[in-house]
């Protein structure tokens, strides 16, 4: 489960290597692995049970009854002194061809169907949709109940019935795919060179799916695994003397009291078959997605020689080190209110560990505007989260200082930062769609931080948060006050952002790509927006971004970052007349081509 | 929300339609003539005429859905094959166990199944590999093995818990749920796994949302952010696998009924295969599916409450 394994594209389509090395995946794993042992032990010994079974299995022994595991019996025998082994293997017949005759039908009807309807569409796909719901909303088992008493007590009708039940997840699958593989060109191009459409389709759908049909074909093959066991259970389908698993657990139920040893074999066996089938299936699924997911999300992940390093030890003299409390030391009124000094930012890959912060250092003069720059990597939002606390995990402050009015923010413990998030350091973040939760209107985000921060009655707290979307100048507050987040147009979700860090009354503001994900009209207005309440309000502001127009606009200083370092820092003047460093004048060139156009209408004009 | 909901139900009684039009063809899929087939060969002429006019098979189709829709929606379901009990009488008599024992095996799913899951997403670790792996296991076993396991364990060795049986809880409601703890146990145990894996998946992907990072940001407790925020928005997935769930919870009932032998609908159901009894049958796809329907129903209004996206 490596991390770095992001890159490969589990579902990719014509490329065989990148198929094969799918497969490779799923079986990387010695989970994998032992179940896929497993089901080919069970194949062999359904082929050749004959050839293998220490007996017949349906040979009865009344004098030899319910023995225990022996030389003669290795798994003992049952109230008829059948070997239960035996009985065990045959039972492996029905079970596997029961299991499969299952996933062929689905299949087979399945993917056909919902090929056709992703590529036909309209009232046909929804047609199919809707049926695919219908096959959900009988609970299986009474459905084969309905056809065991229709069709006689066939086991084979019971199990291809459950396949035409579990097509649903096929047909799904299948119409999305074909959805989108049928707006691609070289559709267009098959139909117009004559060939027929449908098996074009299929052809690019189904290799499109591997990962998806595996993972469905496991949950099917587990359903139809328990299904069979069950209506073997309830005594329905195959007919005694014959052996079925489910059958075997029945009759031993009947010797709970006695002879419990007889609820192991078929009840283990049965098991087993079923894990192996869903272990096969969640690889698969992990293999699609990268991975897997890990659990942990919010424990401190650091290594243990970083978690208990000091903060001392973190942040070389000759910062002073505050112990004990957050109370902060009188500072000169002129010293910085941020202080980054030699920030490094570790993350653990597979073999060791990656510094994507390199000794970063910048500071922020109280009520200015710092423009951090650099594109996307340069390691400028993982240095400005670190001031929060939030490096993404599994990333960590390795090394270095953050200053901030006169607290030790590097290393610092859980309940500092919960001192300093929202009320001393704000955030607003670079997609401002997907930054408030979807769940809660907006009046809640306001209001969690004005009551449980600020310490405002709900009354108080909802007079001050139309203030606030005031300030921000939301043209109609009350009804935004209201809205969902969802109800929120690109722009108006990062005032309210905005407006939910003001809440707070920061002394600094990060300010992460702000206008990135807004149209460019509406970008102008947050910018000058911004530019406003950092004089308004006297905040400190940390502004980043990749765009140096943004910079010349609103920042007094600069420091423009690149592969994990700070290449050059200066007041803002200074950047532009007298860049030093190659990189700094490169992104100065890049933004004279592209404001270009103006400069000359400017020249023109003079 | 009332036209979310007046939407669902136009959903609904459609669905409710084509599974009642399905009900009814059970009959005319049966392979040869219906009477010879459900009465056997020995069969008199007379009582294969008589059967062909209790099950109206004389007259033409539409006529005869017509009749049978008609005296379904009035509750007539006809009487048993085998018994000549009242079908509709016979099915809600013995609804009270299986009701009871699918919808307390959907809650324990849904308060064991989210708990465990939360529990993994944040501890990690350890914890989280003991859960996942425990998880898959649990998904593995076959509900009456699980069954006979724990009355193997409880009742036999142990004898804490009745082995089978069922006492109203009109009758004595400590006995009442005495015999309903190894029932709901044996039949939710997978789905709570399956809730279990659910909920840690989809809280682990939740806490990874950029909303998630904005609410630290802004110096929430981690406690409101997971129980308020996280959790809020891992339901929403949860609760649709809930609704899968409690499909397969109403089947699971059916054997579990016949493990602890609870006078269920299960034995009904499974009388009605063995003696080839149409209409009880019929009645049985038809009150699941009815069961099932009210379910959706009541988790799509749950849904619509937890995710103001699909409110209308």
């Amino acid at each position: 489960m490596s991390r770095n394994d992001t890159v490969s594209i589990a579902i990719d389509t014509r490329d065989v290597s990148t198929r094969r090395s799918y497969f490779r995946r799923i079986f990387g794993r010695w989970g994998a692995r032992l179940a896929l042992g497993w089901i080919l032990i069970l194949v062999v010994a359904a082929v050749f049970a004959p050839l293998i079974s220490p007996a017949d299995p349906i040979a009865q022994d009344l004098s030899d009854a319910l023995a225990m595991p022996n030389a003669q019996h290795l798994l003992g025998t049952d109230q008829l002194g059948r070997d239960i082994l035996s009985r065990l293997i045959y039972g492996t017949r029905e079970t596997l061809l029961g299991a499969l005759l299952t996933v062929f039908v689905a299949v087979a009807i399945g993917l056909p169907l919902g090929t056709i309807a992703g590529y036909v569409g309209g009232w046909f796909k929804v047609l199919v949709g809707r049926f695919a719901d219908l096959l959900l909303t009988i609970p299986a088992i009474i459905v084969l109940l309905a056809v065991l008493t229709v069709f006689g007590n066939s086991m084979y009708a019971a199990m291809a019935s459950l396949g035409v039940l579990v097509s649903a997840g096929f047909m799904r699958l299948a119409s999305a795919s074909a959805t989108a593989v049928a707006r691609e060109l070289f559709v267009d191009a098959a139909r117009v060179s004559g060939v027929r459409a449908i098996p074009i389709l299929i052809r690019h759908v189904v290799p499109n799916l591997i990962g998806p049909i595996i993972v469905q074909t496991t949950i099917v093959a587990s359903l139809g695994l328990l299904l069979q066991a069950s209506l073997g259970f309830l005594g329905l389908g195959t007919r005694p003397p014959y052996p079925s698993w489910g059958q075997m657990v029945a009759e031993a139920s009947q010797q709970i009291y006695s002879h419990p040893w007889l609820m192991v074999p078929a009840g283990v066996t049965l098991m087993l078959t079923v894990l192996s089938v869903n272990t096969i299936g969640d690889s698969a699924r992990d293999s699609l997605f990268n991975g897997g997911i890990s659990g942990g999300v919010f424990r401190d992940t650091r290594p243990k020689d970083i978690r208990r390093a000091s903060r001392a030890l973190l942040a070389p003299a000759p910062a002073p080190v505050v112990v004990g409390n957050d109370r902060r030391e009188p500072e000169h009124a002129s010293a910085p209110l941020l202080v980054v000094d030699d920030l490094h930012v570790t993350y653990p890959v597979a073999r060791g560990t990656v510094e994507v912060v390199k000794g970063v250092s910048f500071s922020v003069e109280r009520g200015k505007t710092l423009g951090l720059v650099g594109e996307s990597g340069s390691g400028k939002s993982v240095s400005a989260l670190a001031l929060l606390g939030l490096v993404p995990q599994p990333g960590y402050v390795s090394a270095g200082s953050i200053r901030f009015d006169g607290i030790e923010l590097a290393g610092a413990s859980e309940r500092t930062f919960s001192r300093i998030r929202g009320r001393r350091i704000a955030l607003i973040s670079q997609e401002p769609m997907v930054a408030l939760d979807p769940c809660y209107r907006v009046s809640t985000h306001l209001r969690e931080v004005l009551q449980g921060r600020r310490g405002m009655t709900r009354k108080q707290a909802d007079a001050r948060a139309i203030e606030l979307l005031e300030t921000v100048e939301m043209r109609d507050p009350r009804a935004v006050f209201d809205s969902y987040p969802h109800q929120l147009s690109g722009g108006m979700a990062q005032r309210v952002a905005i407006a939910w860090a003001l809440a707070g009354e920061p002394e600094l503001l990060i300010a992460d790509e702000p206008t990135t994900a807004l149209d460019v009209t509406v970008q102008a207005e947050v910018l000058e927006l911004l530019r406003r309440l950092g004089s308004d309000l006297g905040m400190a502001i940390l502004l980043l971004t990749h765009d140096l127009g943004v910079v010349a606009d609103l920042c007094d200083d600069v420091a423009v970052m690149r592969h994990g370092l700070v290449v050059e820092s200066a007041p803002v003047e200074r950047i532009f007349d007298a860049p030093q460093h190659e990189y700094t004048q490169g992104l100065l060139r890049d933004v004279q081509i592209l404001h270009g156009d103006a400069h000359r209408i400017e020249e023109v004009a003079r | 929300m009332p036209k979310y909901i007046l939407t669902r139900l136009g959903v609904a009684l459609p669905t409710l339609l084509i599974i009642m039009v399905l009900t009814f063809l059970t009959v005319q899929l049966i392979p040869g003539d219906p009477a010879v087939a459900i009465l056997g060969d020995t069969a008199s002429p007379e009582q294969l005429a008589a059967l062909r006019e209790e099950l109206g098979l004389n007259l033409p189709l539409w006529q005869q859905f017509g009749t049978w829709f008609i005296s379904v929606i009035q509750g007539d379901l006809g009487r048993s094959l085998t018994t000549g009990q009242v079908v509709s009488q016979a099915i809600l008599q013995r609804s009270v166990v299986t009701i009871t024992l699918a919808t307390a095996a959907v809650l324990v799913t849904a308060a064991v199944g989210i708990s465990v899951g939360v529990w993994g997403a944040l501890r990690g670790g350890i914890v989280d590999r003991v859960v996942l792996f425990t998880t898959s296991v649990a998904d593995s076993i076959p509900n009456f093995w699980a069954g006979v396991v724990l009355v193997y364990i409880f009742a036999v060795t142990l004898g804490v818990l009745p082995a089978n049986g069922w006492v109203p809880f009109d009758v004595d409601a400590g006995l009442w749920a005495r015999s309903l703890v190894l029932p709901v146990v044996a039949l939710s145990l997978a789905s709570v796994a399956t809730i279990a894996r659910q909920t840690r998946a989809a809280f682990s992907d939740v806490s990874k949302r950029d909303f998630v990072r904005s609410l630290r940001a802004s110096g929430l407790p981690l406690p409101q952010i997971i129980f308020k925020h996280i959790l809020r928005n891992a339901a929403i997935p949860i609760v649709t696998v809930l609704g899968l769930q409690f499909v397969l919870l109403l089947g699971g009932a059916i054997v579990i009924e016949e493990v602890f032998t609870l006078p269920g609908i299960g034995q009904l159901a499974i009388n009605a295969v063995e003696t080839k009894d149409v209409p009880m049958i019929q009645g049985v796809v038809l009150f699941t599916a009815i069961m099932v329907l009210v379910v959706n129903f009541t988790l799509d209004i749950v849904y619509a409450w937890l995710n103001p996206k699909v409110r209308l």
